[in-house]
C-alpha cells in the first residue's frame, strides 16, 4: 500500500555563482576596465555581452526552480538502515534538476530532467517514524554560470513506519505451549494437540514412542496427535536505554515474533510505546548548507501495548513507535519470551 | 530493458560516491578547439604574424588528437595540461636566459608551442576545458581594443563560439550525473533544450551591440555633463549639407541631429567628427563609473535578496555555552582558559590535572568541531557531552576555600 505524498514548504530560491561564474563576472569587469582606457567599443561589447550572459544564466536558472513543487509515492513501511525507493514526479520543471536528500554526508544527487515520474532511492533511516523529508533540489543556468538551490520540505499523508530489521535467525524454541480447540489451554508437547495412545505399527517414529505407556501395557505404544494446535507467544520487549544495543533489542524481538508468525502461531507483541508524535517544525536552512538540525525529542507519556500481530508489517510498525523501558505485559496463558539486553529468555 | 517497479520493492540504492570528473564529448571539444584556436589567431594577427596562430592551432590540434587517441595524456598526472602549460611556459623562460642566445628564433618557437602541446593533451575533463575557455578570455579581452576592421563582429563572434561552448560543456557535465530509474519503461532522457542558450547569447550580443553604438557612435551619443566639470551645457545644431559643420544654440538642452553626423561647435568640419569618432565616446569615464557602481550596488542587492538568511548557529551557541561552563570549572580549580589557549587544549589540560576523566578530552574534540567544523552535532552527542560534564564537575568538586 502506497502511501502519496504532498509538498508542504520549501525555501526561497538561493542563488550561487560556480567558478566559471566568478570566472566571467571578472573577466568582463576586467574587459570594461579596459574599455575605461582604450574606448574600443568591441572591448566594451564583449564586456557588456558578457556581463548580460552571466545575468541571464543567473535569471534562467533561478526561473528553473521557481515553480517547481514535489510530489513523492513511497511505502508506508520501510525497514532501518535500508534504503527505500519513492517515486518522484516534479511538477512545473523547466530544465532538468538535480534531486538529493538533505543529510551529511549528502548522498549522490539524481538529474531529473522531465515530468515523467522516476524511482529514487533515498538514504535508510534509523528506527522511528518519518514525519517529513528533505531534499535539495539544484539546477543551473544554460551556460552553468550560476547554481539556483532550493530545500524541499515533503510530510507525507501518513507516516512511514520505520522498524527493525529482523534478525533471521532460528530462535531456539523451549517446550511449547499451545492453546487451541478451546478445550485445553495446554498441550503436553510442542504444536500439537495429544489425543491418544496407541501400540506401535511398523513404520511408525521412533519419537512418537511413549515410554510410560509402554512400560504399563508391556507393549510398544505411541502418542497420536490431532494436527497443529495453536500455539500462542507473547514477545515482553525491554529496549533498555538508547543506543545500539537496544536496535539490536528490537532486531532480535522481530526476528522472534517473525519467525514464530511464519510457524503460524498466535504472536502478542508487548512493547512500551511511545506514539507517533510528529516533531515541531524547524527553519529549513539555505539549500546550500548544512541540513538542519533534527528536533529535540519531546517527552510524552508512555504506555504499554500489548498487541495480536499477524504479519510482519504489523510486528515492525509496533517496534518502530517502541520507547525505551519496560513494559509491564498483561497475563498470558502461553508462552512468555523476554527479550533485553541480555538476550531472549523464555518463561 | 528497464522493468516496471513498484514503490517501497527494492529499487535504486542511493550512492555515497562523490560524482566522478565529467567527461567532455565530442562537440564540447571541438568547440573549445575553437574558441581557442580563434583566440590565438586573434592574439598573433594583432602582431602582424597570423601564421604563428595558425601554426598554434594546428600543434593545439594535433596535441588533442593524440591526448585523445593515445594514453599520452597520462604523463601529466593529475596535474592540468593548462597549470602544466603555465609551468613549462615559466621554465622554458628561466632557460632561455642561458640558451637564448645559442638557440635565436627557434627557441621561441619552443616557447610558444610546448604550453600548447601541454595543455592539448589534457582535453577530456569538462572543468579543464572550461579553465581553457576562461583563459581563451582572457586573452581576447585586450586584443579587443584593436582598430581593425571587422573587430567588433570577430570578437562578439568569438563570444558566441564561446557560450555555445560553455553550453556544451554544461551539458557534457549534466550527462555525468547519476540518473534514477524510470518508473514507465521506455521512458527516456529529455534533449537538451538549446532554446534558452539562444535567447541567452542572442540578448547578451544584442546587449553588447547596442552600448557599443550607444557609446561609441557619435550620433548616439548622449550629452551627458558632469556639473561643474566641462562648463556649461552646450548643444550643437547640424544643418544639411554642411556635414560636421554646425553652430552652437542657446543651451536650451535641443540637440539638431542632421545627417547622422554632430559637430561639438567647434567650427571644425567633418575631419574633426572623425578625430571624435576614433578618440572613442564621449560619454564621461565618470557617468560611466557611477553608472557602473549603481549596477554593482543593485546586483548585489537582487543577490543578497536571493539569497536565503542564514540562520542562527544553534550548535555554536551550544558550544560556547558548554565552553563557558568548563572554564569556569576550570577556574574554580586553578586552571582558568587563556585567551591563546584552545579549546581543546583546555580540556585535554584540563582532562590531564583536576578533572582527570578521558571523556572530557573527548567533549574538547566535539566542542572544537561544533565551533569551527561544518558537521552538525546531532542531538544525542549533545545531551551526552553535557552530560559528561555535569558528571565530571561533580565527580571533581572544586576545592574549598579554608577557613581563617
Amino acid at each position: 500500500m502506497a502511501a502519496a505524498t504532498r509538498e508542504e514548504s520549501a525555501t526561497r530560491v538561493a542563488v550561487r555563482m560556480r567558478p566559471s561564474g566568478v570566472w566571467l563576472l571578472v573577466l568582463s569587469g576586467l574587459a570594461l576596465l579596459f574599455w575605461l582606457g582604450s574606448r574600443a567599443e568591441a572591448q566594451l561589447a564583449l564586456a557588456m555581452a558578457s556581463f548580460t550572459a552571466v545575468l541571464l544564466d543567473s535569471r534562467v536558472a533561478q526561473r528553473s526552480l521557481a515553480r517547481l513543487s514535489l510530489s513523492l509515492h513511497g511505502p508506508t513501511d520501510a525497514l532501518a538502515g535500508e534504503p527505500v525507493a519513492w517515486v518522484l514526479t516534479a511538477h512545473g520543471i523547466r530544465r532538468p534538476v538535480t534531486v538529493t536528500a538533505a543529510m551529511r554526508p549528502q548522498p549522490r544527487r539524481v538529474l531529473v530532467a522531465d515530468e515523467q515520474p522516476v524511482l529514487v532511492g533515498l538514504p535508510a533511516t534509523s528506527r522511528g517514524m518519518v514525519h517529513r523529508l528533505l531534499l535539495d533540489v539544484t539546477a543551473t543556468g544554460p551556460l552553468g554560470l550560476f547554481e539556483a538551490g532550493r530545500r524541499y520540505r515533503v510530510t507525507p499523508v501518513a507516516p512511514v513506519f520505520v522498524g527493525p530489521p529482523a534478525i533471521p535467525d532460528e530462535p531456539d524454541w523451549p517446550p511449547l505451549r499451545a492453546v487451541g480447540f478451546g478445550f485445553t489451554e495446554t498441550a503436553p508437547v510442542g504444536d500439537e494437540l495429544f489425543r491418544s495412545i496407541r501400540p506401535y505399527i511398523r513404520g511408525d517414529e521412533r519419537r512418537r514412542i511413549h515410554w510410560a505407556s509402554t512400560a504399563r501395557h508391556g507393549q510398544l505404544m505411541v502418542r497420536e496427535s490431532d494436527g497443529v494446535g495453536m500455539v500462542a507467544l507473547q514477545v515482553v520487549v525491554d529496549l533498555g536505554p538508547a543506543g545500539p544495543a537496544a536496535e539490536w533489542v528490537a532486531s532480535a524481538a522481530a526476528g522472534v515474533a517473525e519467525a514464530a508468525l511464519r510457524r503460524g502461531w498466535l504472536v502478542q507483541l508487548v512493547t512500551l510505546d511511545g506514539g507517533s508524535v510528529e516533531p515541531p517544525l524547524t527553519p529549513l536552512g539555505s539549500p546550500f548548507g548544512a541540513p538542519p538540525l533534527p528536533p529535540a525529542p519531546q517527552p510524552v507519556p508512555l504506555q504499554t501495548a500489548s498487541t495480536r500481530v499477524r504479519t510482519p508489517a504489523m510486528v515492525r510498525r509496533q517496534l518502530a513507535t517502541a520507547a525505551h523501558g519496560a513494559p509491564v505485559p498483561p497475563p498470558f496463558p502461553g508462552l512468555v519470551c523476554h527479550v533485553d539486553g541480555r538476550g531472549v529468555t523464555w518463561r | 530493458m528497464t522493468r516496471a517497479v513498484s514503490p517501497g520493492a527494492p529499487g535504486p540504492v542511493p550512492s555515497w560516491d562523490p560524482t566522478p570528473p565529467a567527461t567532455a564529448g565530442g562537440l564540447s571539444q571541438v568547440l573549445v578547439l575553437m574558441t581557442a584556436g580563434l583566440a590565438l589567431w586573434l592574439a598573433t594577427s594583432l602582431a602582424d604574424a597570423p601564421h604563428v596562430g595558425i601554426v598554434g592551432a594546428a600543434v593545439l590540434a594535433g596535441s588533442v588528437a593524440l591526448g585523445l587517441t593515445t594514453p599520452a595524456h597520462r604523463i601529466l598526472g593529475p596535474l592540468p595540461g593548462l597549470v602544466a602549460g603555465v609551468l613549462a611556459v615559466v621554465a622554458l623562460s628561466f632557460v632561455s636566459a642561458f640558451v637564448g642566445p645559442v638557440v635565436g628564433t627557434a627557441w621561441l618557437w619552443v616557447i610558444f608551442c610546448v604550453p600548447l602541446v601541454l595543455t592539448g593533451l589534457d582535453w577530456q575533463r569538462v572543468g579543464r576545458l572550461q579553465a581553457v575557455v576562461a583563459v581563451a578570455t582572457l586573452v581576447v579581452i585586450p586584443l579587443a581594443a584593436a582598430e581593425r576592421s571587422g573587430n567588433l563582429a570577430t570578437v562578439l563572434g568569438w563570444l558566441v563560439l564561446a557560450a555555445a561552448s560553455m553550453w556544451s560543456l554544461e551539458q557534457d557535465r549534466r550527462r555525468g550525473e547519476a540518473r534514477p530509474q524510470p518508473l514507465v519503461p521506455g521512458a527516456g532522457d529529455a534533449d537538451p533544450n538549446a532554446g534558452d542558450l539562444l535567447r541567452t547569447v542572442a540578448l547578451a550580443v544584442a546587449i553588447g551591440v547596442v552600448a557599443a553604438l550607444l557609446v561609441s557612435v557619435p550620433s548616439c551619443n548622449l550629452p551627458f555633463r558632469v556639473p561643474g566639470l566641462h562648463g556649461p551645457p552646450r548643444t550643437v545644431a547640424v544643418r544639411p549639407g554642411e556635414p560636421g559643420r554646425g553652430e552652437p544654440t542657446d543651451g536650451s538642452g535641443r540637440t539638431t541631429i542632421v545627417d547622422g553626423t554632430r559637430s561639438d561647435g567647434s567650427g571644425e568640419g567633418s575631419g574633426q567628427a572623425a578625430r571624435d569618432r576614433r578618440s572613442g565616446p564621449r560619454l564621461s569615464a565618470w557617468w560611466l563609473l557611477a553608472l557602473a557602481a549603481v549596477a554593482a550596488l543593485a546586483a548585489w542587492l537582487w543577490w543578497r535578496r536571493g539569497r536565503t538568511p542564514p540562520g542562527g548557529s544553534p550548535d555554536r551557541e551550544w558550544a560556547l555555552a558548554l565552553v563557558e561552563q568548563i572554564d569556569a570549572a576550570g577556574r574554580a580549580r586553578g586552571r582558568p582558559r587563556d585567551d591563546a589557549t584552545t579549546v581543546r587544549h583546555h580540556t585535554d589540560d584540563l582532562a590531564a590535572s583536576v578533572l582527570p576523566d578521558e571523556r572530557l578530552a573527548t567533549v574538547g574534540r566535539v566542542l572544537d568541531g561544533a565551533l569551527f567544523g561544518h558537521a552538525p552535532v546531532d542531538a544525542r552527542t549533545r545531551l551526552w557531552a553535557e552530560s559528561v560534564v555535569d558528571e565530571v564537575v561533580e565527580a571533581h568538586p572544586a576545592p574549598r576555600r579554608p577557613h581563617r
